[in-house]
């Protein structure tokens, strides 16, 4: 249309190759004002009765977007020039001051300066960019100003820049700071003063974004808070000139601090509910070690076998009190260092802005050691958990030639370890026993042997022989005498102190009587600690029973002790939690560790030995494997149990029986015995809305730190007793403790990228069926 | 020599430009400049590329890959005027070495140069390539000339040469610092203000001027049906002062060497005029 | 990556259906029998035409009409990375089949039996739709050259972009992963003598993106007549035939 009135302009924007870009200008771009008699009504944005037009600098588009972004502050012109420097400087403040442009409430008019004919400017040559394009703001402020009634609407050249605003005066035009502004000429709205970014009076570009970047520090909170705030915000750009995470140092140097027993080797165990918690075991310091923070955590996912240096004393932290709010959300303040208690708290609570608060009683800083844990950082990662192998496989609907969908799941051919291959002769180190029938032992004897399986049974087909009457073949006599030998021996071992246990992983209903007792052996180990069982030791004392974990065989006592006569299900869940608390056994090679760690708590049998028929490997790849391959069978199944608990419980909300299994501040864990689903539960609804809308209402959340409580609006306060293992609310009108009964309402809700999950709320056990309730 | 015409930044994409007219040949010259790896036999110098194309407009002879080899004769003595030491071998070449008239029927091509005096600080003719040099051993600045030729109508050495000196004289290469970061790793930093960019200096770029032996004349600038007629050329580079940097021979029926220098002296009288005439115009204010 | 801002104008400030800036020179070339640089933005390509005449090698003789024979190369220096392109690459010797392709079916080739016409296009610039450009350079130099044409073909491409169809791209709007529509249409007869698409496009949207190519088309084959008939008035007056207007 304007084809022949456009020239060709060529920007040498010379990278190391030249690149040349036409550019059109135009002369049907308009001023957006009704008060410019020759502005196409079509574009008519800006008010007619503002008192003011402001055409705002780039520093002011990138520092003072919340000052822009306020209801008062309206009829804004935004030239092109600004909006490509936003855009190549900072790409969130980009996105924050186009929403501002597109919303018709801001009057704000994108102003296309760079390509109408009269206001594109040239640089001189010798002239920097910066300063070509404040002359370029210069230029298109006068064009304002010749086209607009300078007595009934002035425009204000909007910079924070001493130097543009003093060529912009001596070109006669109007130029003010954001501060200067704000006292001259809006009186009327003294808030806009506290949005206006704490800066210093000459900040050029440069200046001011040190001063962002450093304000965790120092007192320019406000700005740093409002960028926190939003997680988007001021902090990335921050985040992108400071390193967050310390490096990983190199494996020799681990390796040498490993030796020097300055680190602390061990596989990173990530919490369930928290994926910036995480423990390391290890032996040495005796006691797992607390990982606390993204910061510490220091890039290491769960599984990685990781180095730990342990902290001084002095920063040791005890577990989050708290149910992290929201999964994905940026803790704020990540980017500070976690020096000393009272800091690392404050990080907590400006990371869940909701209004749960430790009561000040139980907090833990007050009584040294109560609650605090030996508390490391990872400094580096030895051997990452790479799922190359994925233990599950695609768990998406997938179409299949019948023409609908289905679900695939692969199941991996680990859950068979060991692989036996029947009928094929095979090298092996065997242990022969001569039992009598009583099980017990006559004669051991340790050879090389060649051994040929003879059949491959999973846990199942055997039971299935052995319970088949009809069934009289060598095979299955021989494992009824098995099966018989077992039960002796595990009758034995219990009578010695062997933990009936209970898991909940296990969805089907676990009978104990077919479970082979290797089966039992194989979730449990003990490397038994005492401080372990301090969860449960806590929960089963203000439930009001005592759990003697001296041995395994009084723990086994005091295990059947715990009953409660209104709920038969107490023992078991109790003996779930106990289970929790025993770290998962190990295969080793015999080499690999001291006799005296050999030990297994839960089967009460001071070895506890697992047979892989044929040597396959050099015995310690052996046994690495098998850890691996257990522990992938393991997720395998978890994530089927999560994939079919979804289908399940998809497109149907139930109300079910559940317990308390764990109180926090803000909410708990509860656990479902009919579904064995446990999972966070909320007190306080999760407010989405509050979540997505802090942009918005920014200014609430500034204050943060320990004071937040003020800003509560009607939700209510709840206050953690730590020793009574209770979360009472702050009215007292409501009151959880560990093991309670409670109901919840189970429902599959999506999330982010249709990625279902489940989700629990508390309902009252008054909606629950008779025909739910448990026990 | 026909009338010249010439014009200076015909192609925006490149770092500089010139487009030539004499007669009816009609030839581009384009400059690209890129950072680039110096060569590892001369670590603190730039690197240069000449090539020559004819374009299948100037005629359809030029079709497929029948220009090539022609192209290349006239990049390699463009290439040996502008920088002395990558073609060369040697600096200090002594006098030509006339081609041998032997082969008769033949064509033969021979190069030689001749340093006037070569001296300390840097090469005595031609571009000084060590200015292109970003980070000894590390960076350079690749120069690539390339010749587009439209028009073939005789004289294309010349044209060629010519408009390279005008299009070197169009170069802009951007400045450029470097800077050492934390980890010890060289990075460039592009200083992009307009200003900024420098020039190449061209004042010992020689001039190529091809002289054709006609019967028994020196001919200077033949248009095409003239060059049919002649039997051997010399294409002479002569710098401003005169002095001859660098010959190569060409032709059917080789150089008599009676003729060599009568040759020698013809390009010699003509080129420094040609030169200081080319430069004028370049930097008269009316363009 | 931006393509269109939300105020509706293209990174280099055209509007969505706008064009970039044409120029036409012809007859620059004074061995050939007819020659054109054809400029587009940033794009600029010289045709050269020798012909028609008589076929060179006699196996590609054709009784019932003229051979077209198309060259297509790229100067070292065309593109914003210099890029030494051999002639007979890939690409080139595929450029060169659509163009002859599509000269084949503009020249009234049945007029001239057992004759050649060679078409030599050489691309000095490259931003974004030499393809075109090429074609409209080839016509432009065949019009000199007097070579009867049914029509004054013109070509142009259109792209679809950010949810807008965009006429004639440009080299940043070429890589920006869109489809990129290049159409050569002869106006009056309103047939197309190509049609070429990289990536997809929903139907509905090819549509929209086909007539906004084809309306190019028909813009550029305009500018193209006005520069033509500028040049042959101008040929005229200097041969003496008219005088000058």
């Amino acid at each position: 249309m304007h084809l022949n009135n456009s020239f060709i302009k060529k920007t040498k924007k010379g990278k190391v190759v030249k690149v040349v870009k036409e550019r059109y200008l135009r002369d049907d771009i308009w001023s957006g004002s009704p008060l410019d008699p020759e502005a196409d009504p079509s574009s008519h944005k800006l008010s007619a009765a503002a008192p003011h037009y402001l055409l705002i600098d780039t520093n002011v588009a990138l520092h003072q977007l919340d000052f822009l972004e306020h209801s008062a502050v309206t009829d804004v012109i935004v030239c092109t020039t600004v909006l490509e420097e936003v855009q190549h400087k900072n790409l969130s403040a980009y996105q924050r001051l186009r929403a501002a442009c597109a919303n018709p409430a801001k009057r704000f008019y994108v102003f296309a300066n760079e390509h109408h004919r009269d206001t594109h400017v040239t640089a001189h040559e010798g002239e920097s960019p910066n300063d070509r394009n404040d002359r370029a703001l210069r230029v298109a402020t006068k064009w304002y100003c010749d086209r607009i009634p300078q007595d009934k609407c002035p425009v204000i050249l909007l910079t924070n820049d001493v130097a543009n605003r003093a060529a912009a005066v001596a070109e006669g035009l109007v130029a003010l700071g954001v501060m200067a502004y704000c006292r001259a000429h809006r009186q009327d709205a003294k808030e806009l003063q506290d949005l206006v970014a704490a800066a210093t009076g000459d900040d050029d570009n440069d200046a001011h974004r040190g001063g962002g970047g450093g304000g965790a520090g120092g007192s320019g909170g406000a700005a740093a808070d409002d960028g926190d705030a939003d997680g988007q915000g001021g902090g990335g750009r921050a985040a992108k000139r400071k390193k967050l995470y310390s490096e990983h140092l190199p494996y020799s140097e681990l390796q040498a601090g490993i030796k020097a027993n300055k680190f602390y080797q061990g596989t990173l165990r990530v919490s369930r509910f928290n994926p910036f918690e995480g423990w390391v075991a290890s032996e040495h310091v005796g006691e797992d070690i607390l990982i606390s923070g993204r910061v510490d955590m220091n890039r290491a996912l769960d599984g990685d076998v990781v180095a730990v240096e342990l902290l001084p004393e002095a920063q040791w932290r005890a577990p989050n009190a708290k149910l992290p709010t929201a999964v994905g959300k940026a803790p704020a303040g990540e980017g500070g260092e976690a020096g000393g208690e009272g800091e690392g708290e404050e990080e907590e609570h400006q990371e869940v802005p909701e209004v749960f608060q430790v009561a000040p009683g139980e907090h833990f800083n007050d009584s040294a050691g109560n609650g605090k844990r030996p508390t490391g950082r990872v400094v580096g990662v030895i051997k990452r958990n790479w799922r190359t192998r994925g233990y599950c496989g695609s768990l998406k609907p997938q179409k299949v030639r019948s023409g609908g969908a289905a679900n695939v799941l692969f199941v991996p051919v680990e859950r068979r370890y060991p692989m036996i291959r029947c009928e094929v002769e095979r090298l092996a180190f065997s242990v022969l026993w001569e039992v009598d029938e009583q099980a017990n032992i006559l004669n051991t004897h340790f050879t090389k042997s060649v051994i040929k399986s003879r059949a491959s049974l999973t846990y199942q087909e055997a039971q299935s022989r052995i319970d088949d009457p009809s069934m009289t073949d060598e095979l299955t006599v021989s494992l009824r005498t098995m099966n018989q030998l077992a039960k002796i021996m595990r009758a034995r071992r219990a009578a010695a102190g062997a933990l009936q246990l209970a898991s909940p992983e296990v969805k089907f209903k676990i009978d104990t009587e077919t479970h082979n007792p290797l089966d039992v052996g194989m979730y449990q180990t003990g490397v038994a600690i005492e401080t372990r069982f301090e969860p449960i030791l806590k929960a089963a004392a203000a439930a009001g029973f005592a759990l003697d974990v001296a041995s395994s065989k009084a723990l086994a006592a005091s295990l059947d002790g715990a009953v409660r006569g209104d709920d038969p299900y107490f023992n078991k869940l109790v003996r779930i939690m106990t289970t929790r608390c025993m770290t998962q056994a190990q295969y080793f090679g015999s080499g690999d560790c001291a006799p005296s760690e050999y030990h297994h708590y839960g089967l009460a049998a001071p070895l506890y030995t697992h047979f892989t028929s044929p040597i396959r490997e050099a015995l310690h790849n052996c046994s690495d494997n098998l850890n691996k391959r257990h522990r992938n069978a393991q997720m395998a199944g978890r994530g089927s149990v999560e994939l079919h608990t979804l289908i399940f419980f998809k497109d149907r909300t139930t109300v079910a029986d559940a317990r308390v299994t764990k109180v926090k501040a803000n909410g708990l864990v509860v656990f479902v015995p009919k579904y064995g689903i446990e999972g966070p539960v909320y007190l306080a609804p999760k407010d989405k809305n509050n979540a997505a809308s802090s942009g918005a209402a920014g200014s609430g959340s500034g204050s943060g730190g320990g004071s937040g409580s003020g800003s509560g609006s009607g939700s209510r306060q709840f206050l953690l007793d730590e020793e009574a293992q209770t979360v009472t609310a702050a009215d007292g009108s409501v009151r959880y403790a560990v093991f309670d009964k409670c109901a919840v309402r189970i429902a599959v809700e999506e999330g982010v990228a249709h990625r279902r999950s489940l989700v629990l709320t508390l309902v009252d056990r008054s909606e629950l069926p008779d025909s739910e309730r448990v026990g | 020599m026909r009338p010249i015409e010439l014009e200076l930044g015909v192609i925006a994409q490149a770092a500089g430009s010139a487009r030539l007219h004499i007669g009816a040949t009609d030839v581009i010259v384009g400059v690209k400049v890129e950072v680039a790896s110096p060569s590892p036999f001369a670590p603190t110098q730039g690197r240069l590329g000449v090539t020559v194309e004819f374009s299948p407009c100037a005629s359809p002879v030029y079709q497929g890959r029948f220009g090539e080899t022609y192209g290349e004769q006239i990049a390699a003595a463009i290439e040996a005027s502008l920088a002395p030491s990558t073609r060369a071998g040697g600096a200090a070449a002594a006098a030509a070495a006339p081609a041998n008239g032997g082969a008769a029927g033949a064509s033969t091509s021979a190069t030689a140069t001749a340093a006037p005096t070569p001296s300390a600080s840097g090469p005595s003719w031609g571009l000084d390539l060590g200015k292109l040099c970003i980070s000894a051993g590390k960076t350079a600045w690749a120069l690539y000339v390339d010749a587009l030729v439209l028009n073939d109508d005789g004289n294309v050495v010349g044209a060629v040469s010519a408009a390279t000196l005008a299009a070197l004289v169009d170069t802009r290469i951007p400045k450029v610092e470097v800077t050492t970061d934390a980890a010890g790793e060289e990075e460039i930093e592009l200083d992009d203000s307009p200003g900024a960019a420098w020039r190449l200096d061209v004042s010992r770029v020689p001039l190529v001027v091809t002289v054709a032996q006609v019967g028994s004349q020196c001919v200077v600038d033949l248009a095409a049906p003239e060059e049919r007629c002649s039997s051997s050329a010399l294409h002479v580079a002569v710098n401003r002062a005169g002095q001859v940097c660098g010959a190569t021979s060409s032709g059917r029926a080789g150089v008599e060497a009676s003729m060599l220098l009568a040759m020698t002296e013809t390009a010699q009288r003509l080129a420094p005029g040609l030169w200081e005439q080319i430069m004028r115009f370049l930097q008269s204010p009316a363009r | 990556m931006e393509f269109v801002s939300p105020e509706g104008l293209r990174l280099d400030g055209r509007r969505p259906r706008e064009l970039r800036r044409i120029n036409c020179q012809l007859d620059v070339l004074s061995n050939a029998d007819g020659s054109a640089i054809f400029e587009m933005g940033n794009t600029k390509v010289l045709a050269a035409v020798f012909g028609p005449h008589a076929v060179t090698r006699r196996s590609e003789l054709r009784e019932e009409g003229a051979l077209v024979v198309c060259e297509y190369s790229m100067a070292a220096f065309s593109t914003g990375e210099r890029r030494r392109r051999g002639k007979g690459d890939r690409r080139s010797t595929e450029l060169s089949m659509v163009i002859r392709n599509t000269l084949e079916q503009a020249v009234i080739t049945e007029l001239l039996p057992r004759s050649q016409i060679d078409v030599y296009v050489q691309v000095l610039q490259a931003d974004g739709g030499t393809r075109c450009a090429a074609i409209n350079a080839a016509v432009l130099a065949l019009a000199a050259a007097g070579v009867p044409l049914r029509d004054l073909v013109a070509g142009c491409a259109a792209g679809y972009l950010d949810g807008t169809a965009l006429l004639d791209l440009n080299y940043t709007e070429d890589s920006g992963g869109g489809p990129d529509l290049c159409v050569a249409l002869a106006p009056r007869l309103d047939s197309l003598y190509l049609v070429q698409m990289d990536n997809r496009l929903p139907v509905d949207t090819f549509q929209a993106v086909m007539e906004l190519a084809r309306e190019g088309c028909r813009t550029i084959s305009g500018v193209m007549r006005a520069a033509l008939l500028e040049h042959t008035q101008r040929l005229a007056v200097a041969r003496g035939i008219t005088a000058a207007v």
